[in-house]
Protein backbone atom coordinates (compact mmCIF):
# COMPACT_ATOMS: atom_id res chain seq x y z
CA UNK A 1 0.00 0.00 0.00
CA UNK A 2 2.68 2.48 1.66
CA UNK A 3 4.17 1.34 -1.99
CA UNK A 4 1.70 2.79 -4.03
CA UNK A 5 1.09 5.78 -2.22
CA UNK A 6 4.41 6.80 -3.20
CA UNK A 7 4.51 5.47 -6.75
CA UNK A 8 1.39 7.65 -7.03
CA UNK A 9 2.94 10.61 -5.28
CA UNK A 10 6.00 10.54 -7.74
CA UNK A 11 4.10 10.26 -10.74
CA UNK A 12 2.53 13.28 -9.66
CA UNK A 13 5.59 15.11 -8.94
CA UNK A 14 6.91 14.37 -12.06
CA UNK A 15 3.33 15.92 -13.95
CA UNK A 16 3.73 18.56 -11.71
CA UNK A 17 7.54 19.74 -12.09
CA UNK A 18 7.03 19.05 -15.98
CA UNK A 19 3.75 21.28 -16.75
CA UNK A 20 5.42 23.67 -14.40
CA UNK A 21 8.21 24.03 -16.97
CA UNK A 22 6.27 25.08 -19.48
CA UNK A 23 6.91 28.58 -20.06
CA UNK A 24 3.96 31.05 -20.75
CA UNK A 25 3.32 33.04 -23.51
CA UNK A 26 1.72 36.46 -22.40
CA UNK A 27 -0.13 38.72 -25.04
CA UNK A 28 -0.14 42.67 -24.17
CA UNK A 29 -3.74 43.19 -25.53
CA UNK A 30 -5.42 46.60 -25.39
CA UNK A 31 -7.10 49.39 -27.57
CA UNK A 32 -4.62 50.96 -30.10
CA UNK A 33 -2.08 53.59 -28.81
CA UNK A 34 -2.45 52.87 -24.73
CA UNK A 35 1.06 51.82 -24.51
CA UNK A 36 1.74 48.73 -25.22
CA UNK A 37 4.79 48.72 -27.46
CA UNK A 38 6.28 50.99 -24.54
CA UNK A 39 5.41 47.96 -21.97
CA UNK A 40 6.49 45.77 -23.66
CA UNK A 41 9.68 47.40 -24.31
CA UNK A 42 10.32 48.51 -20.50
CA UNK A 43 9.62 45.05 -19.40
CA UNK A 44 12.04 43.39 -22.06
CA UNK A 45 14.74 45.95 -21.44
CA UNK A 46 14.07 46.25 -17.96
CA UNK A 47 15.22 42.08 -17.72
CA UNK A 48 17.15 41.71 -21.43
CA UNK A 49 18.49 44.98 -21.84
CA UNK A 50 16.60 44.47 -25.41
CA UNK A 51 13.88 46.16 -26.95
CA UNK A 52 10.82 44.77 -28.78
CA UNK A 53 9.45 47.20 -31.68
CA UNK A 54 9.27 51.00 -32.26
CA UNK A 55 6.36 53.32 -30.89
CA UNK A 56 4.85 56.24 -32.38
CA UNK A 57 2.11 58.23 -31.80
CA UNK A 58 -0.09 57.17 -34.81
CA UNK A 59 -2.34 54.33 -33.89
CA UNK A 60 -1.47 51.24 -35.41
CA UNK A 61 1.97 51.48 -35.08
CA UNK A 62 2.22 48.18 -34.01
CA UNK A 63 0.65 45.79 -37.17
CA UNK A 64 2.46 42.85 -36.80
CA UNK A 65 2.50 40.61 -33.10
CA UNK A 66 5.91 40.73 -31.88
CA UNK A 67 7.19 38.32 -29.53
CA UNK A 68 10.40 38.66 -26.97
CA UNK A 69 11.05 34.82 -25.79
CA UNK A 70 12.85 33.84 -22.13
CA UNK A 71 12.24 36.92 -20.11
CA UNK A 72 12.56 35.83 -16.18
CA UNK A 73 10.47 38.13 -14.21
CA UNK A 74 11.00 38.23 -10.32
CA UNK A 75 8.75 39.36 -7.43
CA UNK A 76 10.77 40.92 -3.55
CA UNK A 77 9.17 37.51 -2.49
CA UNK A 78 10.83 35.34 -4.63
CA UNK A 79 8.69 34.73 -7.01
CA UNK A 80 10.04 33.88 -10.21
CA UNK A 81 8.14 33.23 -13.77
CA UNK A 82 10.06 32.82 -17.09
CA UNK A 83 7.44 34.20 -19.92
CA UNK A 84 7.60 34.81 -23.82
CA UNK A 85 5.89 38.45 -24.09
CA UNK A 86 3.62 39.02 -27.15
CA UNK A 87 3.35 42.59 -28.44
CA UNK A 88 -0.06 42.78 -30.61
CA UNK A 89 -1.42 45.35 -32.66
CA UNK A 90 -4.17 47.53 -31.13
CA UNK A 91 -7.69 45.66 -31.38
CA UNK A 92 -10.72 47.82 -32.35
CA UNK A 93 -13.67 47.67 -33.94
CA UNK A 94 -13.17 49.76 -36.78
CA UNK A 95 -9.97 50.85 -38.78
CA UNK A 96 -10.39 54.21 -40.70
CA UNK A 97 -7.38 55.15 -43.10
CA UNK A 98 -8.54 58.63 -43.07
CA UNK A 99 -7.85 58.39 -38.87
CA UNK A 100 -4.05 58.66 -40.20
CA UNK A 101 -4.14 61.07 -42.77
CA UNK A 102 -4.85 63.88 -39.69
CA UNK A 103 -1.54 62.58 -38.63
CA UNK A 104 0.46 63.66 -42.07
CA UNK A 105 0.41 60.41 -44.24
CA UNK A 106 -0.36 60.19 -47.79
CA UNK A 107 -3.37 58.58 -48.52
CA UNK A 108 -1.77 55.27 -50.08
CA UNK A 109 0.08 55.39 -47.06
CA UNK A 110 -2.63 55.46 -45.05
CA UNK A 111 -4.69 53.17 -46.90
CA UNK A 112 -1.72 50.73 -46.49
CA UNK A 113 -1.50 51.13 -43.09
CA UNK A 114 -5.63 50.40 -42.40
CA UNK A 115 -4.72 47.33 -44.41
CA UNK A 116 -1.82 46.02 -42.06
CA UNK A 117 -3.65 46.90 -39.00
CA UNK A 118 -6.76 45.10 -40.33
CA UNK A 119 -4.39 41.82 -40.65
CA UNK A 120 -2.68 42.93 -37.59
CA UNK A 121 -5.76 42.77 -35.26
CA UNK A 122 -7.20 39.37 -37.31
CA UNK A 123 -3.92 37.79 -35.90
CA UNK A 124 -3.79 38.89 -32.95
CA UNK A 125 -7.11 37.84 -32.41
CA UNK A 126 -5.94 34.62 -33.50
CA UNK A 127 -2.75 34.50 -30.99
CA UNK A 128 -5.66 35.08 -28.05
CA UNK A 129 -7.76 31.68 -29.41
CA UNK A 130 -5.01 29.32 -29.74
CA UNK A 131 -1.52 30.33 -28.48
CA UNK A 132 -1.69 33.01 -25.39
CA UNK A 133 -1.51 31.40 -22.17
CA UNK A 134 -1.88 34.82 -20.36
CA UNK A 135 -2.86 38.69 -21.01
CA UNK A 136 -1.97 41.99 -19.79
CA UNK A 137 -4.86 44.11 -20.86
CA UNK A 138 -3.28 47.57 -21.43
CA UNK A 139 -5.81 50.69 -20.80
CA UNK A 140 -4.85 54.64 -21.26
CA UNK A 141 -6.41 56.03 -17.95
CA UNK A 142 -7.15 59.24 -19.59
CA UNK A 143 -9.88 57.38 -21.22
CA UNK A 144 -13.45 56.34 -20.70
CA UNK A 145 -12.62 52.41 -19.82
CA UNK A 146 -16.34 51.63 -20.52
CA UNK A 147 -15.34 51.54 -24.71
CA UNK A 148 -17.15 48.36 -26.10
CA UNK A 149 -13.91 46.66 -27.24
CA UNK A 150 -12.79 46.84 -23.75
CA UNK A 151 -15.69 45.07 -22.87
CA UNK A 152 -16.11 42.39 -25.30
CA UNK A 153 -12.43 41.71 -24.71
CA UNK A 154 -12.25 41.37 -21.24
CA UNK A 155 -15.09 38.81 -21.63
CA UNK A 156 -13.49 37.04 -24.72
CA UNK A 157 -10.26 36.88 -22.20
CA UNK A 158 -12.86 35.85 -19.22
CA UNK A 159 -14.59 32.59 -21.43
CA UNK A 160 -11.28 31.72 -22.30
CA UNK A 161 -10.39 31.23 -18.61
CA UNK A 162 -7.30 33.21 -19.36
CA UNK A 163 -5.39 34.69 -15.99
CA UNK A 164 -5.55 38.46 -16.55
CA UNK A 165 -3.69 41.49 -15.11
CA UNK A 166 -5.29 44.89 -16.12
CA UNK A 167 -2.68 47.99 -16.51
CA UNK A 168 -3.39 51.80 -16.19
CA UNK A 169 -1.20 53.16 -18.22
CA UNK A 170 -0.69 57.14 -18.48
CA UNK A 171 -1.20 57.62 -14.70
CA UNK A 172 1.93 60.61 -15.25
CA UNK A 173 -0.63 62.69 -17.31
CA UNK A 174 -3.06 65.43 -15.45
CA UNK A 175 -6.36 63.60 -16.71
CA UNK A 176 -5.43 60.33 -15.44
CA UNK A 177 -8.15 58.24 -13.50
CA UNK A 178 -7.10 54.73 -13.08
CA UNK A 179 -9.87 54.51 -10.39
CA UNK A 180 -12.31 54.51 -12.97
CA UNK A 181 -11.00 51.50 -14.66
CA UNK A 182 -11.33 49.91 -11.34
CA UNK A 183 -14.34 50.72 -10.71
CA UNK A 184 -14.86 49.46 -14.51
CA UNK A 185 -13.11 46.15 -14.23
CA UNK A 186 -13.24 44.98 -10.05
CA UNK A 187 -13.44 41.41 -10.76
CA UNK A 188 -9.45 41.90 -12.08
CA UNK A 189 -6.28 43.46 -10.29
CA UNK A 190 -5.78 46.65 -11.87
CA UNK A 191 -2.01 47.91 -11.63
CA UNK A 192 -1.59 52.00 -12.41
CA UNK A 193 1.55 52.86 -13.67
CA UNK A 194 3.21 54.67 -16.31
CA UNK A 195 4.99 52.92 -18.70
CA UNK A 196 6.84 55.98 -20.25
CA UNK A 197 7.81 57.19 -16.89
CA UNK A 198 8.86 53.64 -15.34
CA UNK A 199 5.96 54.42 -11.95
CA UNK A 200 4.82 51.67 -9.88
CA UNK A 201 6.47 49.45 -12.69
CA UNK A 202 7.95 47.29 -9.93
CA UNK A 203 3.97 46.59 -8.78
CA UNK A 204 3.30 45.30 -12.01
CA UNK A 205 6.24 43.18 -12.33
CA UNK A 206 4.66 41.28 -8.61
CA UNK A 207 1.47 40.83 -9.98
CA UNK A 208 2.92 39.45 -12.96
CA UNK A 209 4.88 36.91 -11.15
CA UNK A 210 2.18 36.16 -8.66
CA UNK A 211 -0.58 35.81 -11.62
CA UNK A 212 0.85 34.09 -14.21
CA UNK A 213 2.86 30.97 -12.09
CA UNK B 1 -52.80 59.71 -8.63
CA UNK B 2 -50.95 57.52 -11.24
CA UNK B 3 -47.66 57.68 -12.88
CA UNK B 4 -47.68 58.10 -17.00
CA UNK B 5 -44.59 56.95 -19.24
CA UNK B 6 -43.89 60.34 -21.29
CA UNK B 7 -42.69 57.88 -23.85
CA UNK B 8 -46.03 55.58 -24.92
CA UNK B 9 -48.45 57.02 -22.18
CA UNK B 10 -48.73 53.55 -20.77
CA UNK B 11 -50.05 54.07 -16.65
CA UNK B 12 -48.11 52.35 -13.28
CA UNK B 13 -49.95 52.56 -10.26
CA UNK B 14 -49.12 55.15 -7.50
CA UNK B 15 -46.09 53.46 -5.64
CA UNK B 16 -45.06 50.84 -8.57
CA UNK B 17 -41.80 49.78 -8.32
CA UNK B 18 -41.81 48.73 -12.05
CA UNK B 19 -40.64 51.79 -13.20
CA UNK B 20 -37.37 51.86 -11.66
CA UNK B 21 -36.15 49.96 -14.47
CA UNK B 22 -37.78 52.06 -17.10
CA UNK B 23 -40.99 51.50 -18.85
CA UNK B 24 -41.26 48.06 -19.66
CA UNK B 25 -42.95 48.68 -22.66
CA UNK B 26 -41.17 51.11 -24.66
CA UNK B 27 -37.91 51.04 -22.08
CA UNK B 28 -38.52 55.27 -21.73
CA UNK B 29 -37.28 56.54 -18.75
CA UNK B 30 -39.50 59.58 -17.60
CA UNK B 31 -42.58 59.52 -16.39
CA UNK B 32 -45.28 62.08 -15.19
CA UNK B 33 -47.23 61.94 -11.45
CA UNK B 34 -50.89 62.92 -13.15
CA UNK B 35 -53.65 63.67 -10.90
CA UNK B 36 -57.06 62.07 -11.67
CA UNK B 37 -58.81 64.94 -13.52
CA UNK B 38 -56.37 65.20 -16.18
CA UNK B 39 -55.19 61.61 -16.31
CA UNK B 40 -57.54 60.52 -19.91
CA UNK B 41 -56.53 63.93 -21.16
CA UNK B 42 -53.40 62.81 -23.22
CA UNK B 43 -56.17 60.46 -25.15
CA UNK B 44 -59.45 62.50 -24.93
CA UNK B 45 -58.17 65.65 -25.81
CA UNK B 46 -55.33 64.99 -27.95
CA UNK B 47 -52.88 66.52 -25.26
CA UNK B 48 -48.96 65.43 -25.43
CA UNK B 49 -47.86 64.79 -22.03
CA UNK B 50 -45.37 67.56 -22.41
CA UNK B 51 -48.24 69.92 -22.49
CA UNK B 52 -50.35 67.69 -19.33
CA UNK B 53 -47.08 68.54 -17.34
CA UNK B 54 -47.01 72.03 -17.88
CA UNK B 55 -50.74 71.95 -17.15
CA UNK B 56 -50.74 70.58 -14.25
CA UNK B 57 -47.15 72.35 -13.11
CA UNK B 58 -46.09 68.63 -12.43
CA UNK B 59 -42.29 67.96 -13.37
CA UNK B 60 -41.28 64.72 -14.80
CA UNK B 61 -39.40 62.02 -13.02
CA UNK B 62 -36.76 60.85 -14.23
CA UNK B 63 -35.11 57.10 -14.01
CA UNK B 64 -31.59 56.94 -13.26
CA UNK B 65 -29.99 54.23 -15.18
CA UNK B 66 -27.04 52.56 -13.37
CA UNK B 67 -23.78 52.25 -14.92
CA UNK B 68 -24.01 48.31 -14.65
CA UNK B 69 -27.55 48.51 -16.12
CA UNK B 70 -26.81 50.31 -19.54
CA UNK B 71 -23.38 48.14 -19.64
CA UNK B 72 -25.48 45.30 -20.01
CA UNK B 73 -27.62 46.54 -22.41
CA UNK B 74 -24.99 47.16 -24.70
CA UNK B 75 -23.35 44.03 -24.23
CA UNK B 76 -26.51 42.13 -25.18
CA UNK B 77 -26.61 44.48 -27.81
CA UNK B 78 -23.32 43.50 -28.89
CA UNK B 79 -23.75 39.81 -28.97
CA UNK B 80 -26.91 40.52 -31.01
CA UNK B 81 -24.81 42.24 -33.75
CA UNK B 82 -22.42 39.44 -33.23
CA UNK B 83 -24.45 36.98 -34.28
CA UNK B 84 -26.75 39.30 -36.87
CA UNK B 85 -23.25 39.52 -38.64
CA UNK B 86 -21.73 36.07 -40.51
CA UNK B 87 -18.85 38.34 -41.63
CA UNK B 88 -15.66 38.53 -39.45
CA UNK B 89 -14.15 41.58 -41.66
CA UNK B 90 -16.34 44.29 -43.48
CA UNK B 91 -14.55 46.26 -45.88
CA UNK B 92 -16.42 49.42 -46.29
CA UNK B 93 -14.19 50.50 -48.93
CA UNK B 94 -10.36 50.54 -49.31
CA UNK B 95 -8.52 51.49 -46.16
CA UNK B 96 -11.80 51.24 -44.31
CA UNK B 97 -12.53 47.94 -42.21
CA UNK B 98 -15.00 46.87 -39.46
CA UNK B 99 -13.88 44.55 -37.02
CA UNK B 100 -16.10 41.43 -35.75
CA UNK B 101 -13.63 41.06 -32.95
CA UNK B 102 -16.01 38.14 -30.80
CA UNK B 103 -15.56 36.48 -34.46
CA UNK B 104 -12.24 37.07 -34.88
CA UNK B 105 -12.12 35.33 -31.32
CA UNK B 106 -14.14 32.64 -32.06
CA UNK B 107 -13.95 30.92 -35.21
CA UNK B 108 -11.24 29.30 -37.44
CA UNK B 109 -13.59 30.02 -40.92
CA UNK B 110 -12.30 33.61 -42.33
CA UNK B 111 -15.78 35.33 -43.51
CA UNK B 112 -15.40 38.81 -45.32
CA UNK B 113 -18.06 41.13 -46.12
CA UNK B 114 -18.01 43.59 -48.82
CA UNK B 115 -19.53 47.49 -49.08
CA UNK B 116 -22.45 48.08 -47.17
CA UNK B 117 -24.77 44.85 -47.55
CA UNK B 118 -24.82 41.58 -49.63
CA UNK B 119 -21.44 40.70 -50.63
CA UNK B 120 -19.54 38.45 -48.97
CA UNK B 121 -16.19 36.31 -49.62
CA UNK B 122 -15.80 33.04 -48.34
CA UNK B 123 -12.46 31.38 -47.16
CA UNK B 124 -13.34 27.75 -48.29
CA UNK B 125 -9.79 27.00 -47.21
CA UNK B 126 -10.44 28.35 -43.45
CA UNK B 127 -13.07 26.23 -43.26
CA UNK B 128 -11.65 23.01 -44.24
CA UNK B 129 -9.06 23.20 -41.38
CA UNK B 130 -9.27 20.83 -38.60
CA UNK B 131 -10.41 22.97 -35.88
CA UNK B 132 -7.91 22.93 -32.60
CA UNK B 133 -9.44 21.45 -29.64
CA UNK B 134 -9.90 23.79 -26.74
Amino acid sequence: MNFLIRAKLTVSNLFHAFFHKKKSKIGIYGPPNAGKTTLANRIVRDWTGDAIGPVSEIPHETRRARRKENITISGSNGNSITIDIVDTPGVTTKIDYNEFLEYGLEKDEAVIRAREATEGVAEAMHWLRDDIDGVIYMLDSTQDPFMQVNIMMIGIIESRKLPVVIVANKIDLPDAAPQRIRSAFPQHPVVPISGMEGDNIEMLYEKMAETFR
Amino acid sequence: MPHKCTKCGREFEDGSTEILRGCPSCGGKKFLYIGESKRHDDVLEGKTIEELAAETGTEEMEVAETPSQSRKKEEVRDRIDCYEQVEAIRILEPGTYELNIEKLARDEEMVVGFGKEGKYFVDIFSMGKHKKKQ
